[in-house]
């Protein structure tokens, strides 16, 4: 269980984090997402007490992290990939760790068994991949065996297994009744593996549901239909209770049935329905489509107005519905 | 070159023992435990050993030339100045080590795993400090013996031999050990100061060897409270009149040191890491 409360951080004039308030809780694998900038690394640092919040507090298992005795058993974090000097060996640097939280020799032996550092383990980590440099990482979370795990974007520059293994790992320990928080600026990786999300966006919570709810909230489920007879569809779905808009799309724009058979995208009811009312009122439909909302899109979206270094909201815009 | 294994995720992870033997809530880390972290990490990076082999090298090296240029006419201080004058350049090496403690881990960012393994920070630095003291007392004794050793081997005949019977060789000796253990802790001071390497490094080079050439040439006043140059003042036979007496010398240094210490920590424990 991690909880934040109230969690402020500025520097100087710049506000990082922003009276942010969340609960991450056990058994779940929860998302931390934000774009680059958005303080999901200045979040975690606070919450492992390297960095001090300027105002608000956040608490592991209901400790301010800088006053647990033994901080290795009761959360393991892995903010950086390879913070570990690379002329020291893998199994020397998880040794002193151990020493550290007065934890037994072989611990170290049985880590990096589980990570697959078994072999490599005497050789210096500056030779190491990003793999196995996130492998040491994770392994040295695990050293004391906690209740809460924290990874600050374990999959970045990770080839495809290294992804999956990583996926796998958290999908295990929160299966496990661990408390996994994961921060991500990749949309889809979050996708895949986590229950729970918590997304930020220039420092404020934006979002802090589970899956599920988040996708549905989006403004992007929906129905695409096309029909021949646009007027009198539009009309009965709207005596429905469904609300129907014109679907801006660019590549059917460039077609010219796009003139005749614009692209329509209902909400509020699904495809069944649709297609049962179409039926009922003797309408043709051409096309009958759930769009099937993604994380990315459904994130774009959200945190659109706060994204900080903007690049173009292509994705966002090129299906996004505009009134008929 | 092994491939690593791929482990598939799973029951593996499951298999994580939930409870480690031994484990309960009285099984509080000790301040013994955090010097052991301590010693493991500087053990096992190559800058600790390479640093202190150059620290006896140059200081070896050059005590042997000295004691060859040590002359029959010469009074038995002055060989000891000779002999001992490998120490000034030596030391240099001493503070490498002790800046190198504290930088390497923040230019590697080491210091973040360090920070979360012990996140009580003053308990933390304060091991450290033990640490590099002691092992700078040891290697600065063993280095400071050994080049008393050889540059009395390198002696001409008829010049006068210093002896460790003689208390102010002894004094010296001894006392030149704790110097350089001091000066560790000094450098590591600055190296918690200032946390990049290269800033470090020659901060703790300026003041130990630069500033007090410059400081020799504006005046003696400045000199003599200058904290390395009253402590350097131990390896002095007979002392000089315008600096601190040696033993009062190494006192004075080793407040100023502590002083230092006590500022760096206090600043690491209130900085984000």
């Amino acid at each position: 269980m991690i909880e934040v409360k109230g969690l402020s951080k500025r520097y100087g004039d710049k506000i990082a984090v922003d009276d942010l308030s969340f609960t991450v809780r056990p058994g779940l694998v929860t998302g931390f997402l934000g774009p680059n900038g958005a303080g999901k690394s200045t979040t975690l640092r606070m919450i492992v007490g390297l960095d001090q919040p300027t105002s608000g507090t956040a608490t592991v298992c209901g400790r301010p992290y800088r006053e647990l005795a033994r901080p290795l058993c009761t959360a393991g974090a892995l903010l950086e990939a390879k913070a570990v000097h690379s002329g020291r060996t893998a199994r020397e640097h998880l040794r002193g760790l151990a020493a550290s939280n007065r934890l037994p020799k072989r611990r170290v032996d049985e880590v990096l068994e589980l990570v697959g550092l078994t072999d490599p383990a005497r050789r210096r980590v500056g030779g190491f991949s990003l793999g196995m440099g996130q492998r040491l990482g994770i392994a040295a979370a695990l050293l004391g065996d906690p209740e809460v795990i924290i990874l600050d974007e374990p999959v970045n520059g990770l080839d495809p297994e290294g992804i999956q293994w990583v996926r796998e790992f958290m999908r295990g320990m929160a299966d496990d009744g661990r408390t996994v928080l994961v921060s991500s600026h990749l949309m889809s990786e979050m996708q895949d593996t986590a229950d729970h999300l918590i997304v930020i966006g220039r420092g404020r919570l934006a979002a802090d549901s589970s899956m599920a709810d988040f996708l549905a909230r989006s403004s992007h489920n929906g129905v695409v239909v096309r029909t021949p007879h646009t007027a009198q569809l539009v009309s009965v779905l709207r005596s429905s209770g469904a609300t129907v808009d014109a679907l801006v799309d660019r590549e059917r724009e460039r077609g010219h049935d796009a003139v005749e058979e614009p692209p329509l995208i209902v909400k509020g009811l699904d495809a069944r329905r649709i297609g049962e009312l179409a039926g009922q009122n003797g309408l043709w439909l051409h096309e009958l489509a759930p769009q099937r909302v993604s994380l990315q899109e459904a994130f774009m979206e959200l945190t659109a107005d706060a994204v900080e270094y903007r690049v173009g909201r292509r994705g966002a815009a090129e299906h996004n519905g505009v009134a008929v | 070159m092994n491939m690593v294994r791929t482990h598939t995720a799973g029951a593996e992870h499951r298999a994580v023992p939930r409870a480690l033997p031994g484990d309960n809530r009285s099984m509080q880390p000790r301040f013994a435990d955090a010097v052991a972290f301590e010693w493991i990490k500087m053990r096992s990076i190559r800058s600790t050993w390479w640093t202190l082999a150059a620290a006896a090298c140059i200081s070896i090296g050059i005590g042997m030339i000295g004691g060859r240029e040590a002359l029959p006419q010469d009074t038995t201080a002055f060989v000891m100045e000779k002999i001992l004058v490998g120490l000034s350049l030596g030391q240099m090496a001493i503070c490498v080590f002790g800046v190198l403690t504290a930088t390497s881990e923040y230019g590697t960012g080491s210091i973040r795993s360090t920070f979360t393994a012990v996140p009580d920070r003053l308990r933390l630095l304060a091991a450290k400090a033990l640490v590099v003291f002691t092992v700078s007392l040891v290697a600065g004794t063993a280095i400071v013996f050994a080049t008393f050793a050889a540059g009395t081997l390198t002696l001409g005949s008829g010049v006068p031999v210093p002896s460790l019977s003689e208390d102010a060789v002894l004094r010296a000796l001894v006392g030149g050990g704790c110097y350089l253990a001091l000066l560790g802790v000094f450098s590591l001071a600055l190296g918690l100061v200032l946390r990049a390497s290269a800033g470090g490094i020659t901060a703790a080079v300026s003041i130990t060897f630069i500033l007090p050439t410059v400081f020799h040439m504006l005046g003696d006043a400045l000199l003599k409270w200058w904290p390395t140059q009253a402590g350097r003042q131990i390896l002095q036979v007979s002392p000089s009149s315008t600096d601190l007496a040696p033993v009062p010398g190494l006192c004075y240094f080793a407040v100023t040191t502590v002083v230092a210490l006590v500022v760096a920590m206090v600043l690491t424990n209130r900085r984000d890491a």
